[in-house]
């Protein structure tokens, strides 16, 4: 197959649909790529270039992968070695993702294999049992790549949570408390221009800090029991407000439907402290994100639960003004349980786009209704 | 046509390196580099298609080293802005003197300050002061540029660089002065990242990204005969034997995420073991290597003490 057939629009639309940040730019820069001769000498070569081009991260290099794999003809020959044979049965070939192809580009990985036939013998009987080892080969070798779409397409479909990793990260965003901190570095002109008046003369300007954000967050996220199927979202909620926002600093504590005396400070409940001694450390400041399903997910209604939950929210409330609960549960499905009676006590709402932007404007003091769903 | 001739004039080999001892114009000593060739691929990408290259890779593999490399085997002029946690995109272009603007008018107006001052006040253009960024585009010749650790600034950092990595252009606006500055030559963008943060999609989506991986043995050997070229050859292939089984082990106990032992303190570690000469050095490799160069941490002191300790 040659340079000007191959599938390359193909490629792009399955990576765009698979949530690669592409448009038509990357796919012109890709073309240009060619034009200018990079990525013509092989298959490894354009899989590189495509890598340098639209692969921004681990996970989009193996998205990469396997699109590539199921996309591009095993046999591509540009025009510069178009009188290259074309091989009759492919070579085994050596994984695309391995070192040596990668710090290789000479490597050739199309050439036609060895006719070890001839070499060999001719007898037919050598011939044939070949053959019958180069037909297991292709079906195991089939059979493999069928275990690798089965794994891959559950990577491809990461993002099926109802908000992405940047949603959450665009929403954390919005937790801010700017405060100025830090060494003197920014020119206060107004006040600089005061002093001028004030004194005749320019002895010395006058700096002050720079705005920083301070807002701190207290996460506590319910671990175990109705919560397993949220672990993973509970976790990307945290990655995604450590790393990605611009929080001041971000604590995440654990519990079992609801706090008591203890938190832990590890997901499998090893370290633990008590809520006094925490709360005696922290500061003020901290705006509560509780991440818990209150029972709405097993649909109880528990009069224990209710009470227990209502002494710790007492008890945080002395402490944190702002305290919001996030369920993973829909709205819909809160009314008759425990969650539908928490919720008369702090503001709760579920993780939709919306949910979580509730969450943050609640986080951040501004007024939001309480009552999520319709009576 | 101009355009055409600029991009096949520069093609990064990654095969010139500098001679033993030699500095470049600011007295900087210069060092051997040997990149792999995907990342020799990527660099001329990234100069034909005038897009900032994104590298990222394990603290100490060289990421920061490759665009001082890449300048001196170009022969072109080499910017470095070191990004620091109070950095603003703006710093990298220009800084405006306006505190020195107001101090000249002061003692003017004081009769204090001498005739050839007096004119600078009257040109508000000079107490502009350029940026790494800004020196680039004015300079005549295409520039080599280093982002280094852009992930340290602020969040908003890479996203107000936008409009200059795209259009290669800016504008002063202070005081009675509106410049605008527009590139001359596209210059040669890297940015280096340690991964501390993540940076926005929009800021990605205009990068080339390059992953620098941890060299294979070859390399390793390759790249400490660089530095040392007058190194025996069996003492560079046991010293990185040694040096490799450690980093398996740190590998295997921290996964990918830990703080291994990398190329640079390869580097360093042969240093040290090389002030012996000959088969004195040979022995002193099976003997106890130097904790201080190669365990940073004192979690990695206890675990992998018994590891680079005399061999019985």
């Amino acid at each position: 197959m040659s340079l000007q057939d191959l599938p390359l629009l193909e490629l792009f639309t399955r990576l765009r649909k698979a949530d690669l940040p592409l448009g038509i730019d990357e796919y012109q820069l890709l073309l240009h790529s060619l034009q200018g001769g990079f990525g013509i000498s092989d298959r490894a070569a354009l899989k590189r270039l495509c890598r340098t081009l639209w692969v921004k991260s681990a996970d989009d290099d193996r998205l990469l992968d396997y699109h590539f794999e199921q996309v591009m003809p095993r046999q591509i020959t540009s025009e510069v070695d178009s009188e290259a044979p074309e091989p009759l049965i492919e070579e085994p070939e050596t994984p695309a993702d391995s070192p040596s192809s990668l710090l290789n580009p000479e490597a050739p990985p199309l050439s036609p294999p060895t006719p070890s036939i001839e070499a060999t013998g001719t007898s037919e009987m050598t011939t044939r049992t070949e053959d019958e080892v180069r037909v297991a080969q292709t079906v195991l070798r089939a059979t493999n790549i069928d275990d690798e779409i089965s794994v891959l397409q559950y990577i491809s479909s990461d993002e099926y949570f109802p908000v992405t990793r940047r949603q959450m990260k665009q929403s954390w965003r919005y937790l801010r408390r700017p405060i100025r901190e830090g060494p003197p570095v920014e020119l206060d002109v107004e006040a600089t221009v005061n002093e001028v008046g004030n004194k005749g003369m320019l002895i010395e300007p006058v700096l002050v800090p720079r705005r920083i954000n301070r807002a701190e967050l207290l996460l506590l996220i319910d671990q175990g029991g109705s919560m397993v199927p949220f672990h993973m979202l509970s976790q990307r909620l945290i990655e995604t407000a450590q790393r990605g926002g611009r929080l001041g600093k971000a604590d995440v504590y654990y519990f079992h439907n609801c706090p008591t005396e203890y938190l832990y400070r590890d997901p499998a409940h090893q370290e633990y402290e008590r809520i006094e001694n925490m709360l005696a450390r922290l500061s003020q400041q901290k705006a509560v994100l509780v991440f818990s399903d209150a029972g709405a997910a097993r649909g109880g209604f528990s009069r224990e639960r209710i009470n227990l939950t209502r002494t710790f929210l007492a008890q945080f409330k002395q402490q944190f003004r702002y305290i919001v609960w996030l369920n993973p549960m829909p709205g819909s499905r809160w009314r008759g349980t425990t969650a539908g009676e928490v919720m008369q006590f702090v503001p709760m709402f579920d993780l939709s786009r919306r949910g979580l932007d509730n969450t943050i404007s609640a986080l951040r003091g501004h007024f939001t209704s309480l009552v999520q769903f319709k009576a | 046509m101009d355009e055409v001739l600029t991009n096949t004039l520069f093609k990064y080999t990654g095969t010139v390196q500098p001679k033993p001892g030699e500095h470049d114009d600011n007295g900087q000593l210069l060092y051997p580099y040997q990149p792999d060739d995907a990342l020799v691929e990527a660099v001329n990408l990234s100069i034909y298609l005038e897009r900032p290259l994104l590298i990222k890779g394990e603290p100490g593999c060289g990421k920061t080293r490759l665009a001082r490399a890449v300048a001196k085997e170009l022969g072109l002029p080499y910017e470095a802005w070191h990004v620091k946690s109070t950095s603003r995109a703006r710093d990298g272009l220009y800084t405006y003197d306006t505190v020195g603007r107001l101090r000249d008018v002061q003692l003017t107006a004081a009769g204090r300050l001498k005739d050839e001052y007096i004119s600078r006040i009257d040109n508000p253009a000079s107490y502009v002061q350029w940026g790494p960024l800004g020196e680039a585009f004015r300079n005549e010749q295409r520039t080599v540029v280093l982002i280094d650790e852009i992930d340290k600034a602020d969040i908003d950092f890479p996203n107000d660089l936008l409009l200059e990595l795209d259009e290669r252009r800016f504008v002063i606006e202070e005081v009675g002065l509106r410049m605008e500055i527009q590139a001359k030559q596209p210059p040669i963008v890297f940015i280096t990242s340690n991964d501390e943060k993540d940076l926005p999609d929009a800021f990605l989506r205009r990068c080339l990204f390059h992953y620098i991986k941890f060299p294979e043995r070859e390399r390793l050997i390759e790249i400490v005969q660089l530095h040392f070229r007058d190194a025996s050859e069996a003492l560079v292939s046991k010293v990185v034997d040694r040096f490799r089984e450690l980093r398996k082990k740190m590998l295997e106990d921290k996964g990918e995420a830990g703080k291994k032992v990398s190329t640079s303190e390869l580097i360093d570690l042969f240093q040290i073991l090389s002030r012996d000469s000959g088969d004195e050095a040979l022995a002193n490799v099976d003997r106890k290597l130097p904790a201080s160069v190669l365990l940073k941490s004192w979690d990695d002191h206890i675990r992998y003490l018994g590891l680079i300790d005399a061999k019985v």
